[in-house]
């Protein structure tokens, strides 16, 4: 029998592989290089859409993780500050930043930009070690460690490349202009990227020595990761990396929700993933669309508005994400992590 | 929602009680704003640049400038927004805005061979055609056949006088892009510029063929032709 296989997928084996693994990214991250890149045909015609997309996916998965924070089984108990206190404080702090833009504006904005490719690092080194509790994968600590560093390497690429967040955000650009500087730079992207794309193969080639292999959807979860942040950047195509990572998580929260939901009330699948998503894209709605509009009608510019929301609503989407995915906790963990029954 | 908050602290529930009253005044003041103010609910497709934009569409440069500023300013790393604001610059006549943010542009998207050759124009424009010749040769790097960064490099080469040179280069622009009749019109000042006068009107009928303003530059150069030695 082959040591190699997909992984216990939660909804069908091309399902998980496409969406949740990123495999459906890998696809079209291919179809970008050998088409010419952002110039190309394919972005002629998918750009448009793009704002639609961007909506429909990845807004919406910014206020997925809050309607499932307010949707969890016993959240106000377990999470009373981030569910009581947090949104009044969210508020607040946005409302600050919009009063005084002209100074804290652009650090906010790289604090949300510099944590964002932490943030999909952690999202990667989740769904990785997911797929592998739940297909019996068993992982130690000098495993875990592995992972880490391999889906840690984007983020370390992504910070040092900038531009404007990360590195730029604590170094003056001018002063990363001189050498050695400028030079150690260069190589030190060289070393990430080149770390970011081949960690996750070796780490699929060490378990090969084991009597079952890495499951393929964790290597893949790795793998258009590392894409995402060194492919995507190269081609200016970025924009559709965030696309693939809210797709993957409204995937995963999806699945996550159901299963409480039709464990908590009966009732069929579909429909409460159906309710689920409506709450979300109309949350959406409020928070991207129709906030910024209210600091529009106190007196504030537009573009301030606009973008510091976008900015904080990510923050916060971190920060919650940091205490709903901490499945031990989750009294759900073990529905989704046991591996199928022999 | 599944639960009610009946944990916390007062001071919580209290915080989490003025929250969603606020969050509601707040969604609904922004929907009745744009309600009003637009005559539309906020649109999926509204980001701070579309909106700046139908702001320099409807003419209301101030506010258009406004706002492209300030995302320049918050959000420094996107690649569209200088470029926009240095298009809105150079119909607004500040020709060292328009360069400065161009060249913001160019540091931002490095590869992007229309923003080297929009820097290129913009130092055109404005007298300096040896950085105008520089930026054109970056965007003929990343596209050698592009038409007119050929034309604008032949523009820079032939201002800092050297038309020989201008020349070859115009004539691969004009192979590239034969039906450009400002191209003819660069190629026939050139020729005329290095006494090679059947060859410039040659290139200046064809020019005017093509737009009848090149009229006045065929008549010079017919002119010209006839004088010469």
């Amino acid at each position: 029998m082959s040591i190699i296989g997909l992984g216990r997928p939660f909804l069908s084996p091309a399902t998980d592989l496409l969406v949740i693994g990123g495999g459906l990214s890998l696809l079209f991250t291919f179809a970008i290089v050998v088409s010419g890149g952002t110039a190309s045909p394919l972005m002629s015609l998918a750009g448009p859409a793009f704002p639609f997309v961007l909506f429909l996916v990845n807004m919406t998965h910014f206020s997925a993780s809050t309607v499932r924070l307010y949707a969890k089984p016993n959240a106000y108990r377990d999470f009373p500050f981030l569910t009581l206190g947090l949104p009044l404080l969210t508020l607040a702090l946005l409302s600050l930043a919009i009063r005084f833009a002209d100074l804290v504006g652009v650090h906010v904005m790289n604090l949300y930009l510099t944590w964002s490719p932490y943030h999909y690092a952690a999202q990667a080194y989740g769904l990785a070690l997911l797929y592998c509790y739940r297909s019996g994968f068993s992982v130690g600590d000098r495993e875990r460690l592995l992972f880490r560093v391999a889906c840690l390497a984007p983020f370390l690429y992504a910070f040092v490349k900038g531009p404007t967040a990360g590195l730029e955000w604590f170094v003056p650009k001018l002063a990363l202009l001189d050498e050695p500087w400028a030079t150690l730079r260069v190589g030190a992207l060289w070393l990430l990227g080149g770390a970011a794309l081949l960690l996750p193969l070796a780490l699929f080639l060490l378990s090969l020595r084991r009597d079952r292999a890495l499951p393929l959807i964790s290597l893949l979860v790795m793998v258009s990761n590392a894409a995402w942040w060194t492919v995507f950047f190269y081609y200016d195509a970025f924009g559709w990396a965030t696309v693939f990572h809210g797709l993957q998580y409204l995937a995963i929260v999806s699945v996550v929700h159901v299963k409480d939901r039709v464990q908590a009330q009966g009732g069929s699948a579909p429909r409460h993933a159906l309710v689920f998503y409506g709450a979300c894209v109309a949350l959406a709605y409020l928070l991207f669309k129709a906030w910024p509009f209210a600091y529009v009608a106190a007196g504030f510019g537009l573009a301030e508005s606009m973008l510091l929301v976008i900015a904080v609503v990510n923050i916060h989407h971190f920060v919650v994400d940091m205490f709903i995915w901490r499945l031990r906790r989750d009294p759900g963990y073990r529905e989704v992590t046991a591996p199928a029954a022999a | 929602m599944a639960t009610r908050p009946e944990t916390g602290s007062l001071a919580l529930r209290v915080a989490f009680g003025t929250g969603l009253l606020l969050y509601g005044l707040a969604f609904v003041a922004g929907m009745t704003w744009a309600v009003v103010e637009q005559g539309r609910p906020p649109a999926l497709g509204d980001s701070p640049l579309t909106l700046a934009d139908r702001a320099y569409a409807r003419g209301d440069l101030e506010r258009a400038a406004r706002e492209y500023r300030m995302v320049a300013r918050i959000d420094a790393s996107n690649y569209d927004t200088p470029k926009r604001l240095a298009e809105m610059l150079s119909r607004t006549g500040d020709p060292s805005g328009e360069i400065d943010q161009f060249h913001r542009a160019t540091e931002l998207w490095p590869k992007n061979p229309a923003t080297h050759r929009r820097l290129g124009w913009a130092y055109l424009h404005n007298r300096r055609p040896a950085e105008a010749e520089r930026a054109f040769n970056e965007a003929l790097a990343l596209a050698p056949d592009d038409g007119g960064s050929l034309h604008g490099l032949g523009e820079a080469l032939l201002d800092r006088g050297r038309p020989e040179a201008a020349i070859r280069v115009l004539s691969a622009a004009a192979s590239s892009w034969p039906d450009n009749a400002e191209i003819h019109n660069s190629l026939g000042i050139a020729n005329g510029v290095v006494g090679r006068h059947a060859q410039a009107v040659l290139h200046l009928e064809t020019a005017r063929r093509l737009d009848p303003r090149f009229e006045d530059n065929l008549e010079r150069a017919r002119r010209a032709a006839t004088q010469a030695p």
